[in-house]
């Protein structure tokens, strides 16, 4: 049961999570908490091997093991031609091995069987013969001539994928070739992966009797979903319900289609049972889709006295095996060339290429507007080392080169439209929160004194809310969202969303939405998402899309009820429509505002006391086309102190000033930002996936794999300001990604702003206590 | 994340344990806490054909005082030892270091006992008992025995115990004198395997020298290791910071760390020295005024 | 891929060292913990072995091929094989010179780990590594050794 919350004009206030007595009471429902009849586990061999050829497959003992109903290998799903699958990317991707694996962990062969525990077993019992190949794990050796070959089966024969840019390059290169100040950098954002609480999984359950085929999986975009199985496997669309339960989690993870959904579904299909497969922790981070791996150089040309000019940025991508980052169609790099962040440049050009290596594939937007925190950390991690050349401090610098208010709708030099933003009114109140001039000071004496303390500061800028048809679709489909609105006649009401939301609060924040529109309760309004067979047509939630697409939905939704609604009015004022006044809580006559109507009063006759011409009802369906993007944005401050002796970095401080537009729930929004703050603290200072030469994945699980825990957390502060988007109908830009967007480079600008007395201007991520104690011991720093 | 499958046996006193061990041989592994052994059953990297449950076992729990020795059961949990307030004041090193290990829910269930025979070169307990210079008791078909600590760490993984005998407590020597100690550890992360740790124990005489110096280093080296050399050169002396600074640049020599994910062999040699130098510091500090000469 | 090396020297003329060490009936046995043998012929041999580091216990099949490089000096061996869903490879080299009063081995193993064990295993995985294999060439100068 939901808290009783009776709040009216719910918009901007900190409502209560309307999903939290359900989830924090143990009452969600996941999909591994999905028990269907007669239903059987699927279990996956994966390769140990990172490059080889499968020689044979001999699955005999497997099929005899006790309890097994089936053995599926690549073979089989060939002969119903799905040992592949296309990929989000345009590219295709195995789904079990048939010649050979490309990764370790790599599907090779799946058992089905009465329980988990006997599945498990048996795959043990597949003998698998591998030929291992030499290996390829570093994307700059995947491109030297002699590099084997890894996608034997492209006609392209090169581990190259594809090569994309944006900007003007001539204009960008003449300003280079006249620039006083030339700055250079190589930049890494390592492999991380979004690593959700909740692993992936599904229940795959085929009706014999209806040829209906019910696919529960946790899932980010249930309609995406749906269509691709569709398209993959040939099952009508109408006869797939994919139902997106209680979600633990996603932050991009769960947006791909990954082979053991498809598994399932041929397993289900064959048996004519549910199949339910649930992965392992391990098989999360080391098969299911990565995030960044980006080998970045920029250049910055400048002149003297710190004004920027023009940004030059080249990009080796590393895409694993096969290209399945889940990218809108025409953005293979994705919204990358936003990398000019806040700052006005004259011109920039920015090029990306593509590379296969032997790992998982991936490269999603991991809490990101995709591949926007890898442009963000770039942009914000050079400009500092621009201050540091110019002997200039990094807020002068910055405040010297934004985008001034008065530009926007400003268009950047690689193309987008940023709707609104007033960044030094942002930075200043940052820095005022802070007390930036005193931790100057505070910073002068330690130094004096040999104490290492620094000040991070990253103004990012994003993009998001992909995204307008003209130029946004993911397989073909427009990337727009939807919200189809139900008033009952007691003046309750249903709201589905083609949205799904994943702990972002949506049950909440749409409500409060709606109700506001609507002179409602947001006790009056249930918000569902993640059903095909209820919710309308809608592409998911990642990107920070859900608020400015299907949020945009439902406030348009809401407002052509209210349209209807008031015909209605008017019929029961016994008025004319143009005498009839709204005043967000009850319909009125023009003059006269004792006597009105209230919304519910309105939905009783909508069911009761129809006019005549008007059709009886009270519901409306919405699909938003954005205009534009939204371009979120904030400034964010760090204060780190540096342990001599270990070099091991403490947070003291971390300010975040975020600029979201306008604020649904205060609340929520601080939420999300203390939770995207955290990864970016992960990333910063702990996370990444390295591989050994033989393509052995090192960080497979959460003892390696490092997750912070509340003790290693920083305190976290907040603040905001209000720069509404012009054209969203509610003002609001979506915020749930910018934390982790804008934090690293706040977090390692810290740490170099302490080690500055060296003249050391970067050190990749993640910040390990032994490169800052490395750097300290070839200074001849000790304790 | 299921076993293999296991005959599983739960005996119900120490003699019927090792009746058990002796039967099934390589076969039959002892389940103490579980905290690594069951995660590595899970990821089937450990497959026992047999476990033998010695959580009912009482007599292998607590501690008591017994001829100036501390003897403490096997399956006492790190959780009883980071919050037993009768220990503190004698024995701080059990607290100082129970808290370092994992997080709360695996101290809630890990047992010294089982930590200690696991002989995982990251085990906090390692460094802790080499520092309180602590022997192992256990018990075997023959009768029990009381091994050295020093002599019970073989190689990584692997104790002196035979596969037919049981760790049945730890015995640590009462100091003698005022005592001071202090664990440090430097994780990745909360909870995470040490990087680097170090235990120190210092005693002092009554002519306020160094009297016990015990030093044990985790995470450094295929098995806990003793930094013998500082511990010689403490010995004697008082705590002075000449002492203090020449005994910390002697503890990297008797460590043995590998490069890895978590840094270079020299920057875990140079954490420890530093851990060293400041353990003994605030040792040295606590220490001030407890005895009449200083 | 980890390398591992070492040398030792036998009491023994190096014809007879040669002789030994190509024989795959008199290298077979000195692999360490050995379940079964299966020695094909004088080159291969197959063999299950027993796993045991403390708590990480299972049996690995290894086929074992031999090879001479420089007929009277240089051997090659390699190993691949796996267990517990891991693979092992091994390319390893070992040769032979004359010294004062016997024959000076030296050996040098890279060795390749797939699989659960390489990525579960990286504190540990190294120096147990090394020490099978340094086993193995102390089980054949022990062998050596005792024919004499």
């Amino acid at each position: 049961m939901a808290l009783p919350q009776t709040e009216m004009r719910p918009m901007g206030k900190p409502i209560l999570r309307k999903e939290d007595p359900r989830l924090i009471r143990g009452k969600g429902r996941y999909v591994d908490d999905i028990l269907l009849p007669n239903m059987l586990h699927l279990c996956i061999l994966r390769s140990p091997y990172a490059h080889a050829r499968i020689r044979r497959i001999d699955t005999s003992k497997a099929e005899a093991a006790p309890g097994v109903k089936l053995v599926l290998t690549g073979e089989d799903l060939a002969k119903m031609n799905l040992a592949w699958m296309p990929t989000l990317a345009g590219d295709v991707q195995m789904v079990l091995a048939t010649d050979k694996v490309l990764f370790q962990y790599q599907e090779v062969a799946a058992v089905v069987a009465e329980t988990r525990a006997q599945a498990e077993d048996a795959i043990q019992l597949i003998e698998v013969d591998y030929e291992p190949l030499p290996v390829v794990v570093d994307p700059f050796k995947a491109l030297e001539p002699e590099a084997p070959i890894l996608r034997e089966d492209k006609e392209k024969k090169s581990n190259h994928i594809w090569h994309w840019e944006a900007g003007d390059r001539e204009e960008t290169e003449a300003i280079f070739r006249e620039a006083p100040i030339v700055v250079k950098q190589d930049v890494r954002f390592q492999r991380v992966h979004p690593s959700p609480l909740e692993p992936c999984g599904c229940v795959a359950d085929y009706n014999t009797a209806t040829g209906k085929l019910v696919f529960y999986v946790t899932s980010q975009a249930p309609h995406v979903h749906r269509t691709a199985i569709a398209l993959t496997t040939g099952f009508p669309e109408h006869m797939i319900q994919v139902i997106s339960p209680d979600v633990g989690g996603g932050f991009g993870n769960k947006v791909p289609v990954y082979p053991g959904y498809v598994v399932a579904i041929v397993a289900s299909l064959k048996l004519g049972v549910p199949v339910k497969w649930i992965e392992t922790r391990t098989e999360n981070i080391a098969s299911t889709h990565f995030a960044r791996d980006y080998y970045m150089t920029a250049e910055i040309a400048a002149t003297e006295d710190g004004k920027m000019l023009a940004l030059r940025v080249k990009t080796i991508a590393d895409h694993g095996a096969f290209d399945a980052t889940a990218n809108p169609t025409k953005y293979p790099a994705g919204l990358y060339s936003i990398v000019t962040g806040s700052y006005d440049f004259k011109a920039a050009f920015v090029e990306v290429d593509g590379i296969h290596t032997n790992k998982p594939p991936g490269g999603v937007a991991y809490r990101c507007s995709f591949r926007v925190t890898e442009a963000s950390y770039l942009i914000e991690r050079v400009v500092d080392i621009v201050a540091r050349r110019l002997n200039m401090d990094p807020v002068e610098l910055r405040l010297r080169n934004f985008i001034r208010k008065e530009q926007f709708p400003y268009r950047s030099p690689t193309g987008w439209v940023y709707d609104s933003g007033d960044y030094e009114k942002t930075l200043k109140l940052a820095l005022e929160r802070i007390g930036y001039e005193e931790l100057r000071k505070e910073q002068a004496e330690k130094r004096a004194r040999g104490e290492l303390m620094g000040i991070g500061i990253s103004t990012f800028t994003e993009i998001v809310g992909a995204g307008p048809s003209h130029s946004f679709d993911i397989l073909g489909i427009k990337m727009f969202d939807s919200a189809e609105i139900r008033v009952h006649p007691m003046g309750k009401v249903i709201a589905r969303l083609g949205v799904r939301h994943q702990g972002q609060g949506h049950e909440t924040t749409f409500a409060q939405i709606i109700a506001e529109e609507l002179g409602l309760s947001i006790d009056d309004v249930v918000v569902e998402e993640g059903d095909t067979d209820t919710a309308p047509y809608g592409l998911g939630t990642y990107a920070s899309r859900s608020t400015p697409t299907a949020g945009a939905a439902a406030a348009l939704c809401a407002r052509r009820i209210r349209d209807k609604a008031r015909k209605i009015a008017a019929h029961l004022l016994e008025v004319n429509e143009d005498d009839v006044v709204w005043d967000g809580a009850a319909f009125s006559v023009k003059g006269l505002p004792g006597r009105s109507v209230t919304m519910k009063d309105v939905a009783f006759a909508a069911y009761t006391n129809v006019p005549d011409g008007i059709e009886p009802g009270l519901e409306a369906t919405y699909y938003y086309n954005p205009p534009n993007l939204t371009f979120p944005y904030g400034a964010y401050i760090a204060v780190v102190d540096i342990d001599k002796g270990t070099g091991a970095v403490k947070v003291r401080r971390f300010l975040a000033v975020d600029d979201c537009g306008n604020v649904i729930n205060p609340m929520i929004v601080e939420g999300q930002v203390h939770g995207g703050l955290t990864e970016g603290f992960a990333i910063a200072f702990m996370q990444d996936i390295p591989y050994d030469a033989d393509g052995n994945c090192l960080a497979p699980n959460w003892m390696d794999y490092l997750v912070p825990t509340s003790l290693d957390t920083p305190r976290w502060e907040t603040d905001r300001t209000v720069t509404p988007s012009p054209h969203h109908p509610i003002g609001a830009k979506g915020v749930g990604e910018s934390p982790n967007v804008g934090s690293p480079a706040a977090f390692v600008n810290a740490v170099l702003d302490a080690l500055a007395p060296f003249g050391v201007e970067h050190i990749d991520m993640p910040i390990y206590p032994w490169k800052v104690w490395k750097i300290l011991r070839e200074h001849g720093i000790t304790e | 994340m299921f076993p293999n499958a296991f005959k599983y046996e739960a005996p119900a006193s120490v003699d019927e344990a090792v009746r058990l061990l002796a039967e099934y041989g390589y076969d039959g592994k002892v389940l103490a806490g579980g905290q690594s052994l069951l995660p590595m059953m899970k990821l089937r990297v450990a497959a026992p054909a047999v476990l033998i449950d010695i959580n009912g076992i009482d007599a292998l729990q607590g501690w008591r005082e017994v001829d100036g020795k501390l003897r403490v059961g096997a399956m006492t949990r790190h959780a009883e030892l980071e919050h037993a307030a009768e220990l503190r004041d004698k024995y701080p090193l059990f607290f100082q270091t129970a808290r370092w290990i994992a997080d709360p829910l695996i101290r809630n269930r890990g047992t010294i006992g089982g930590s200690l025979v696991h002989a995982d070169p990251g085990s906090d307990w390692g460094a802790a008992m080499i520092a309180l210079r602590a022997e192992v008791e256990s018990r075997g078909p023959q009768g029990s025995r009381l091994i050295p600590v020093d002599e019970f760490f073989v190689d990584t993984f692997a104790t002196a115990l035979n596969e037919d005998e049981l760790a049945v407590a730890v015995h640590v020597p009462s100091p003698k004198g005022p005592a001071a100690s202090r664990y440090m550890k430097l994780e990745r992360r909360a909870g995470d395997f040490a990087i680097a740790a170090l235990a120190v124990h210092v005693a002092l005489g009554n002519d306020g020298r160094v009297s016990e110096a015990g030093i044990g280093i985790c995470a450094c080296g295929p098995i806990p290791l003793r930094a013998a050399k500082a511990e010689a050169a403490l010995i004697g002396r008082p705590l002075t910071e000449e002492a203090i600074v020449e005994a910390s640049k002697l503890v990297p020599e008797d460590a043995e760390p590998a490069d890895d994910l978590r840094g270079s062999a020299e920057y875990k040699r140079d954490v420890l020295r530093v851990f060293a130098a400041r353990a003994l510091r605030d040792i040295a500090k606590e220490l001030q005024g407890k005895v009449g000469v200083q | 891929m980890r390398t591992y090396e070492g040398e030792f020297t036998i009491e023994q003329p190096r014809e007879k060292v040669w002789d030994f060490i190509t024989d795959a009936n008199k290298v077979g046995p000195c692999v360490p913990d050995l379940i079964e043998l299966n020695v094909e012929n004088a080159n291969r041999f197959s063999s299950r072995v027993k796993v045991g580091v403390g708590p990480i216990r299972g049996k690995f099949d290894l086929a074992v091929e031999l090879s001479e490089v420089e007929p009277g000096s240089v051997m090659a061996m390699t190993v691949k094989g796996g267990g517990m869903g891991s693979g092992v490879d091994m390319k390893a080299e070992a040769t032979l010179s004359d010294v004062e009063g016997g024959t000076l081995l030296k050996w040098r193993a890279d060795t390749s780990i797939s699989g659960p064990i390489a990525s579960l295993g990286g504190r540990l995985i190294d120096n147990e590594a090394r020490k099978i294999i340094e086993k193995v060439f102390a089980n054949l100068k022990t062998a050596l050794d005792a024919s004499a």
